[in-house]
């Protein structure tokens, strides 16, 4: 019926009603089901949130769904999807993650307790190491590959996975996805090149790419030299893709670098953060560090003094090259009504705010931009521009294994460290 | 200024007729080809009743955009649009709705059908789960119940 109902010769209606009468009040649902550019249509005014949803609805609609020829175009044409929740990684044991949803109906029941992450299927937990635009680059030890060889690359909305060739000696790992430009996505390792000697060691990038396959090395790219911070510290801090380029840090206890790699134009760069602008040198340098992107954006915190009530939030400008001030955070706004942030220092006597940073949300304007705290027992958000702020769960102290010395004083408050977005997506991977 | 404007009747499969200006035809792409294939005074559309044709009618003289020599019409303004369009699919039951789906898709009124589809997705959307959204839709699953729980497993959260 659905080739003929654009055509003018067809039997009369009544006639029609009677053979198509059946599960609905009238030929017309029919005639709506059955055509797939109708139901396509219908279905790309969905959020990716129900779409989801409609995937059990019938084989059909699942299948009409998860055609990439439907999918793409809308996982582009929804682009930047927004972050329905966040992944926090245990704060004293990596593999176990908490989370959070960002939605600010459905909180309460959500702050379950942490626990390991595992694929369905899958015996041993996964670490995640970067979210980029709805995809999870993952790794675990299991076999085939021992020793944090195995990584995937991962969709948490459609439960989608898949295991990238083996990786030999990687010193950094990165997953650049823009689902605006292609449905592909790349994976670059940072390696040590084997050639060069001990007294000047060099490294190299190899690529994987979904539609092109194994790892190969990066011919355009001569090898190079790191900053000798950098090969001092044996974990990457944190990657993010931004603006067609991935960008690796890593923080030292004296130290912060950046190093940056536009998949475009295949340039390499070191990229100075913001400076610390102290008198003297400030007593908690370093402590937190935070770099996130949203809605298009670069954002870095940096935590140098657990004194002050101002927490500034710096955004990259759009061609990469500086930073500039953002935002401000009030802390003290915040601790008037969540008391339980302030402490004493046990040896200094100072006043200091207990917190983490968790996440960050750009919104559609500016007033919609909020950044995500950690406080003893609760995730608040914090809204820059009215200064406002609401409380998204609560951490139940009794299972809670994150700051269960927080009441007597004594031990900092050790929040959630590092945190990845959840963005639901149908890319496949 | 009194152009004399060509009228057009529309008679829908259970004779109800509609006497339209030309520029309302013109809307639909395959009433603009009808007129211009087949120049008669009427055209009888057997694919649309009565009921939905005069929903039709009054859609296409609300968005229709006037040529107007001199003096206005009945051209609106974008916002007084959207506001006309919002009521307009407000009041309409979803069987309704289908049957503007199925008239608009056969007489080709791609604005129409945009406007008719939106409205079904947010039915959808307000649906809790997909048993709902198959019950308000009418749509009978194909899934046998081992396909049923496989699907469920995919949609579940990774944890333990």
């Amino acid at each position: 019926m659905s080739s003929s109902s654009r055509t003018r010769t067809k039997a009369p209606r009544s006639t029609r009603i009677r053979r198509n009468y059946g599960i609905s009040s009238s030929s017309s649902a029919n005639i709506v089901a059955d055509l797939d550019d109708v139901l396509l249509q219908i279905l790309s005014f969905l959020p990716i949130k129900s779409l989801i949803k409609c995937k059990r609805v019938s084989k059909r609609w699942r299948c009409l769904i998860t055609n990439p020829n439907f999918s793409n175009p809308i996982i582009s044409s929804k682009h930047p999807l927004p972050i329905s929740g966040l992944y926090l990684q245990g704060t004293r044991r990596d593999i176990e993650y908490r989370f959070v949803s960002l939605d600010d109906e459905v909180n309460e029941q959500l702050s379950l307790p942490s626990s390991p992450l595992r694929f369905v299927d899958h015996p041993t937990p996964i670490v995640i190491m970067q979210s980029t635009n709805g995809l999870l680059l993952c790794k675990c030890t299991c076999p085939p590959n021992h020793f944090n060889r195995n990584f995937y690359v991962y969709n948490p909305t459609t439960k989608q996975k898949t295991l990238l060739p083996q990786i030999i000696d990687h010193f950094a790992v990165s997953l650049a996805f823009d689902p605006s430009k292609s449905p592909h996505y790349k994976v670059f390792c940072l390696k040590r090149t084997s050639t060069s000697s001990v007294s000047s060691v060099l490294y190299h990038l190899e690529v994987y790419s979904s539609n092109e396959g194994p790892w190969r090395r990066l011919a355009s790219l001569p090898s190079f030299a790191l900053p000798h911070t950098v090969t001092g510290l044996s974990n990457l801090s944190n990657t993010v893709f931004w603006n067609g380029a991935v960008y690796w840090f890593w923080f030292g206890p004296h130290s912060r670098d950046c190093l940056s790699f536009d998949i475009n134009t295949e340039e390499i760069k070191t990229l100075p953060l913001p400076f610390l602008d102290h008198e003297e040198y400030p007593p908690d340098v370093g402590t937190l560090r935070f770099v996130e992107e949203s809605r298009g954006n670069l954002y870095f915190i940096e935590v140098n003094d657990l004194s002050s009530s101002d927490l500034p939030v710096y955004e990259m400008n759009r061609n990469g090259s500086s930073w500039f001030l953002k935002y401000h955070v009030d802390l003290e706004t915040l601790a008037a009504t969540f008391p339980e942030m302030i402490r004493t220092e046990y040896y200094t006597y100072r006043r200091i705010y207990s917190f983490s940073i968790i996440g960050f949300v750009k919104g559609e304007t500016d007033v919609e931009s909020y950044i995500v705290l950690h406080i003893p027992n609760k995730a608040v958000k914090y809204y820059f521009i009215n200064k406002t702020f609401k409380k998204l769960c609560s951490f139940e102290p009794s299972q809670d294994d994150d700051d269960d010395d927080d009441d007597d004083g004594g031990d900092n408050f050790y929040g959630f460290r590092r945190s990845f977005q959840f963005i639901e997506s149908l890319a496949n991977v | 200024m009194e152009n004399e404007k060509k009228m057009i009747t529309l008679k829908s499969s259970d004779d109800v007729t509609f006497e339209v200006e030309e520029a309302v035809v013109l809307e639909s792409q395959f009433l603009s080809h009808l007129v211009q294939d087949c120049p008669a005074p009427e055209h009888k559309i057997k694919e649309v009743t009565g009921k939905i044709l005069s929903k039709v009618v009054e859609y296409c003289e609300k968005h229709v955009v006037v040529v107007v020599d001199g003096g206005d019409s009945s051209s609106s303004s974008g916002d007084d649009l959207k506001k006309w369009d919002d009521k307009f699919i407000k009041e309409m039951d979803l069987s309704t709705v289908y049957d503007l789906i199925a008239a608009a898709n056969y007489l080709n009124i791609q604005a129409l059908l945009d406007l008719m589809c939106q409205r079904v997705a947010d039915v959808i959307t307000a649906c809790k789960d997909h048993k709902e959204i198959r019950e308000t839709l009418g749509i009978v699953s194909d899934y046998t119940a081992e396909e049923e729980a496989e699907v469920l497993k995919e949609n579940e959260w990774a944890f333990d």
